[in-house]
């Protein structure tokens, strides 16, 4: 049925789209329910967000998973899959805090909702700098793919 | 043997260094792609089926608030769409490419555009609703659920352009070309013709 998937090393690039649209998607939602002043749109990003923390979940587990399998040269390890896995880290933290600050107030905190808001931006800046090194990881070294030699030194 | 502080601070601040190199950021990887597509791919393949699973809960279920984070996912994928669809029209030409990944690449355009049209027709759709369920509940939901297969099946055949083939991958060039093997012949674009399918199967 998706025959592209049975090459893969791992599930890991399956996954990585769900935290990174949803969470990005609830950050959005969040910004418009609080301009707006609308409940319909901050129980819309609550629900983005919990689906959002679930998936980030599910990506951490298979990237901690595909961690030691991956195909990539130990320089690449050093310079990008390390600093990609701490950013993500600190991304599920993030997002774990948050979903539960959101769960405790649902849908929108009123209680430091500035804090709230200016919280779910820096888990997107972390999450897009985290992905940013696994994008490069991807399309610079052909990291979990089968189309070039490994092992690829990494170059700045 | 003794270390002194000096070299404990020396040896720390180095230790640092190798754990946090400031040097790699600045999103390095986005100035290095040959385009930006891949940027832009995931929103409608993670808002398609999370749309379809909202809907499905809120028409099922009968439950509103469901129905209506179903309608933000689904506006965010369709946005998500037109994003993709135009920066993949605009990558089509920027990375060498071969005749295999060309011919992947025409059957991923044409869904793509099918894509854009489906998720205008469902969004169009679901404007036409009543307490937040879409008229004719049900056919949406199949509308939507072949959406979201099409939306999985391209994403299938881009993975396999980028990791099998290496389309975009920077050091699969070489490859592509073929400079090594010598066998594949870089893709020239000529649109306005119909192209043969190449004879040699998928691996």
């Amino acid at each position: 049925m998706f025959p592209g998937a049975q090459h893969l090393q791992n599930l890991h690039p399956l996954v990585i789209h769900f935290p990174i649209a949803l969470l990005m998607g609830a950050a959005l939602l969040y910004v418009t329910a609080w301009l707006l002043k609308s409940e319909r749109f901050a129980h819309s990003a609550f629900v983005v967000l919990v689906l959002g923390a679930l998936s980030l979940a599910v990506a951490v587990a298979t990237g901690l998973y595909a961690e030691q399998g991956v195909m990539v040269s130990l320089s690449v390890r050093e310079h990008l899959l390390r600093p990609h896995k701490s950013y993500m880290l600190a991304t599920l933290g993030l997002c774990t805090m948050l979903t539960v600050w959101a769960l405790s107030a649902r849908p929108f905190p009123k209680k430091g909702r500035w804090l709230f808001l200016f919280l779910c931006l820096v888990m997107i800046s972390v999450m897009t700098v985290g992905a940013d090194f696994g994008g490069r990881m991807v399309y610079d070294y052909n990291a979990g793919g089968t189309a070039c030699r490994q092992p690829i030194q990494f170059t700045k | 043997m003794t270390t002194t502080p000096v070299a404990l601070r020396a040896a720390n601040r180095s230790s640092l260094r190798n754990k946090m190199d400031f040097s790699l950021l600045g999103f390095q990887g986005l100035h290095q792609v040959f385009n930006v597509h891949p940027v832009f791919v995931h929103f409608p393949i993670a808002l398609f089926p999370s749309a379809l699973l909202l809907y499905g809960l809120g028409i099922i279920l009968n439950w509103r608030a469901a129905c209506v984070a179903g309608r933000a996912c689904l506006y965010l994928a369709m946005a998500g769409t037109v994003a993709a669809v135009v920066t993949g029209l605009m990558a089509q030409d920027t990375f060498p490419h071969n005749e295999r990944i060309h011919h992947m690449m025409q059957t991923h355009k044409t869904i793509g555009i099918a894509l854009f049209l489906m998720s205008t027709l469902l969004v169009i759709w679901s404007i036409l609703q009543k307490a937040q369920r879409p008229k004719a509940a049900y056919p949406f939901l199949i509308v939507l659920a072949a959406t979201t297969y099409l939306v999985l099946q391209n994403a299938d055949l881009g993975g396999r352009m980028v990791f099998i083939e290496g389309a975009a991958v920077k050091p699969a060039v070489s490859v592509i070309t073929g400079e090594h093997g010598g066998h594949e012949e870089t893709h020239t674009h000529h649109h306005e013709t119909e192209e043969e399918p190449p004879d040699h199967q998928m691996h």
